[in-house]
């Protein structure tokens, strides 16, 4: 069963930096190098800073190098290049106020601002393209499958309460 | 010039200081260089690419700039709601962009034209010039967050159109009706008489009693049967409506691409299919009870009202708007806990759903007191919930019902006060304040439901708005003009340089190109996830590529006509989907009026009639949804009867992964083996016994054509063949203690 026994990077002997065209690259104890790497959490919603797998992301099948088991344990400069590129890879904004959302058959369009800006956006199938998730947290996903968060849903003014209070159970 | 968005002022003005030149191409992200939303531009000119930050109105700048030339290749890969755009030189790769999914498509025409620059210096822009043109104009206009909103009066306009065939039933439906209601206005008419000519002090006619009373049982009888007739044309009306609707629904859904049914859930289209034409039988039958009813029994009972008694009529109107205000915002209120209670509903349904089909995962795992602790959560919210409405009803009904009352209170005392008034000008009769009171009664319920007619129309409106979605939907590829007839197709197949995605921007498939001779037998082999399945679906023209071509005796796909084309194809899945019927229903499906003979020759072909013939109601077994009864086995091989029986120039076989015992291997074996004879065969394989008989073998891998040749010069190459068949020889040799190579037994396992 050894083979499969997961991989955690070492904060030690892994080493991150940016390479010259914008790639991250990583670097295990003198020897190893890898030019190009990417990030992905396993656990988006409920861990995102934990258990981040990164891969090779110069071999086809993208093989896993190791996970990090937790990424505060990583020096500053670690830290911030794998924050920037998970800021990449899941671009999900935080949505800090909602302007109006109307409702049409079963779809609802939103005007939102965000923490990265203001935004229009549609939501098909409400019921299945809201999720609410723990601590009244909801995930919306749009019909072109960005995703959006709303960190918590009783903060919302009552209005636009109502309207969710259809498509959620919270 | 190729595509050019509309380029701001400041970054026109900043192109030209740099001096730029004439733009090809320039289009816009949705993302800026510090990762928040904004704006970022690519722009091609004179062979150079340049990369643009355009968020600040005040400086623009450049944050890339390369010669096409220095470019080896530009790529995107998919990333969380987005792309990120990537540019290979000879010595480095830069990330040079991220945008999100809503302008991916547009993003992805961009990357193929300035590849094909970079591929193609001498490529003359003018002579695609057109071809860009309409695919970026199709791109935007398919963006469908830009379509608007649905109008409501066009969608009420629409279902109005649709009742228009019911239009006589309706007429006459309303005139009904207009009786109904004027015979509802008249017994209080009469009880007037009753008190003040026949019972008061010192009437006059005495004698009407027995006349009043009959005369009282008529109109119910007649009441009654007015009823009965209007209901009963109204339930024949509604459902001939919901039939029509649901049977053109169907038939849309027959004719729409395949595609929708990947983008759209299936459960949600039953419900569409069911649910949403229910909603609409409603809309018929409250045509004549229900909300056009209560409308003209208040329009009705209000007229009478104030031409027996203006002032007594103003009286009682002082009650509506109240009762009228609390009913409405009482819905308001109570809306949210239905929400509730029907999530609540629907999350202990579906829990049951899953949980019974688990049960033996439960068991084994021996979680039931999990399980049952769940459910006696979510049973206990659904109760809480169900009790919160009745809570809420409970409290509501004696609080509308004292409205009433008091609506009664003030009639008793400002019409009693009239009553005893002797001056003529003001006086009434007992019996007109009687005749008030009860109009009274029949006057505030019709008020207070009317408060949920606007929560009734817009049901009704989502409900058709969702229907008429599905209608609008385009039909299948639309054929072209010229179609050609292919009546017998012999069988060549030629795929040439296909790209293909289910998402134009995310491609399953890139640039497969080969060539399959008439009646060749071909292996597709690959890892799950490789586009091997994707192929298949190009065949069958379920989706169009989205570059290159398929040809079939030489003849682009798209140009052949669709009934000739699926005519002479025959699928069987991997997962075998039997209908509900007998089994002699599946195997004639695709050629319902084969003989007996002809089924049971497609069964023994198929190795299937000798189980078949074992069974107590042999061909006439039913079989129960997807083939429940069978094994995996034994639906494999009905549906390759049903195949047989097709008799197809073109088969393809989507080998099951399941796994299934030897002995069934070796039966379905033979069977394939039957099947392919005469006919060009793509077999789709996850086992080596299934390759024995190919002719040729396409490796398929991350949507690309890795390997494709005949079987014995591909096991001499490195590759994935050889590895698969060195894998299978093993796996082979574990299971069965056999060499396959050498044919000798392996005496130490």
């Amino acid at each position: 069963m050894d083979g499969f026994r997961t991989n955690f990077l070492n904060p030690k002997t892994a080493t991150f930096s940016r390479g010259l065209g914008g790639s991250l690259q990583l670097k295990i104890g003198d020897e190893i190098f890898y030019p190009k790497v990417w990030v992905f959490r396993a656990f988006p919603l409920s861990g995102p800073s934990g258990f981040i797998s990164i891969k090779n992301a110069d071999a086809e099948d993208l093989p896993e190098i190791g996970l990090i088991e937790d990424i505060s344990k990583f020096p500053a400069t670690a830290q911030e290049l794998i924050a920037e590129e998970l800021n990449k890879r899941y671009f999900v904004p935080v949505i800090t106020e909602v302007l109006s959302i109307k409702e049409a058959g079963d779809r609802l369009d939103w005007e939102v601002v965000t923490d990265k800006g203001s935004r229009l956006f549609t939501v098909r199938a409400p019921y299945e393209h809201i999720r609410s998730l723990k601590n009244s947290k909801l995930l919306i996903t749009d019909i072109h499958n960005c995703r959006y968060e709303i960190q918590n849903y009783n903060l919302l003014s009552n209005k636009i309460k109502d309207i969710l209070a259809k498509y959620i159970y919270i | 010039m190729l595509i050019r968005e509309n380029i701001p002022e400041y970054i026109d003005k900043f192109l030209r200081e740099k001096s730029v030149g004439e733009i090809d191409l320039a289009i816009r992200s949705d993302i800026d260089e510090k990762e928040h939303f904004g704006q970022q531009w690519l722009i091609v000119s004179k062979r150079q690419f340049y990369v643009l930050a355009g968020s600040d109105v005040q400086s623009p700048r450049i944050l890339f700039h390369f010669n096409l030339d220095e470019i080896k290749e530009i790529k995107s890969h998919p990333v969380v709601g987005g792309q990120i755009m990537e540019i290979e030189t000879n010595s480095k790769t830069y990330v040079v962009m991220h945008y999100t999914n809503a302008v991916a498509n547009k993003f992805a025409l961009a990357i193929k034209l300035i590849n094909d620059m970079i591929r193609n210096p001498d490529l003359h822009l003018e002579t695609i010039e057109k071809w860009v043109r309409t695919e970026y104009e199709r791109i935007e206009k398919s963006k469908s967050s830009g379509l608007p909103l649905p109008e409501k009066h066009k969608v009420a306009r629409r279902l109005f159109q649709m009742s228009r065939p019911f239009l006589g039933s309706c007429t006459l439906m309303f005139s009904l009706l207009l009786l109904a209601v004027a015979i509802d206005l008249m017994p209080p008419y009469l009880i007037r008489v009753l008190v003040d000519d026949v019972l008061g002090a010192g009437a006059k006619h005495r004698d009407w009693l027995l006349w009043l009373v009959l005369g009282l049982l008529g109109i119910q009888i007649m009441r009654i049967f007015i009823t009965v007739v209007n209901n009963r044309i109204s339930a024949v009306v509604s459902s001939q409506f919901v039939f029509d609707l649901r049977a053109r629904l169907f038939d849309k859904l027959q004719r729409i691409p395949v595609d929708f049914f990947d983008r759209k859930q299936i459960g949600g289209l039953m419900s569409r299919v069911s649910n949403d034409t229910e909603v609409l039988q409603s809309f018929i039958s409250n045509i004549s009870h229900g909300f056009l009813l209560n409308i003209v029994l208040i329009i009705g009972i209000g007229i009478v009202l104030f031409s027996m008694n203006w002032r007594l009529g103003l009286f009682v109107l002082i009650p509506g708007p109240l009762i009228m205000f609390v009913t409405k915002r009482y819905w308001k209120y109570i809306i949210r806990f239905y929400n509730r209670y029907w999530f609540s509903r629907w999350r202990i349904n579906s829990f049951l759903n899953t949980r019974l089909a688990g049960t033996r995962v439960i068991r084994a795992f021996s979680q039931e007191n999990r399980e049952i602790e769940e459910f006696g959560m979510r049973n206990m919210r659904l109760m809480e919930d169900a009790l919160a409405i009745n809570r809420s009803w409970m409290t509501f009904f004696p609080i509308v019902s004292f409205v009433f009352g008091i609506g009664g209170l003030l009639v008793w005392y400002v019409g009693g006060k009239l009553v005893l008034n002797n001056d003529p000008l003001y006086h009434i009769s007992l019996g007109t304040l009687i005749a008030f009171l009860s109009y009274l009664g029949m006057f505030y319920g019709p008020l207070s439901s009317l408060t949920q007619l606007s929560n009734w129309a817009t049901q009704i409106l989502t409900a058709s708005h969702r229907i008429f979605e599905i209608f609008d939907e385009p039909d299948e590829t639309i054929q072209v003009q010229n179609v050609i007839r292919l009546p017998h197709v012999r069988g060549k197949v030629e795929f040439s340089d296909v790209s293909f995605g289910y998402i134009r921007y995310l491609p399953v498939l890139h640039k497969v190109s080969f060539t399959i001779e008439p009646d060749e037998v071909v292996g597709i082999i690959g890892p799950s996830g490789s586009g091997k399945t994707s192929i298949v679906n190009l065949i069958c023209r379920f989706y169009d590529v989205s570059e290159g071509s398929i040809l079939i005796d030489d003849v682009d796909i798209r140009d052949i006509d669709k009934n000739d084309l699926r005519k002479q194809i025959g699928l069987v899945l991997q997962e075998p989907y039997l209908f509900r019927g007998t089994i002699a229903d599946n195997i004639a499906y695709a050629k319902p009026q084969a003989s007996k003979e002809e089924i049971i020759h497609a069964a023994k072909v198929a190795n299937a009639h000798d189980f078949i013939i074992q069974m107590p109601d042999g061909y006439e077994t039913r079989m129960g949804e997807g083939g429940a009864g069978l094994s995996v086995g034994e639906r494999q091989r009905i549906s390759i009867a049903r195949a047989v029986l097709r008799n197809p120039r073109i088969l393809i076989l989507d080998e099951a992964t399941s796994s299934v015992d030897v002995e069934s291997e070796r039966l379905i074996q033979k069977a394939i083996n039957s099947l392919i004879r005469n006919r060009t065969t793509f077999i789709i394989a996850h086992r080596l016994s299934t390759l024995q008989n190919v002719d040729k073998v396409i490796v398929i891998k991350n949507g690309f054509l890795k390997q494709f040749g005949r079987p014995q010069d591909l096991i001499k190459q490195e590759g994935y063949y050889r590895r698969f068949v060195k894998i299978q020889s093993e796996l082979f040799k574990l299971k069965h203690g056999f060499d396959l190579e050498t044919s000798k037994p392996l005496s130490n396992i």
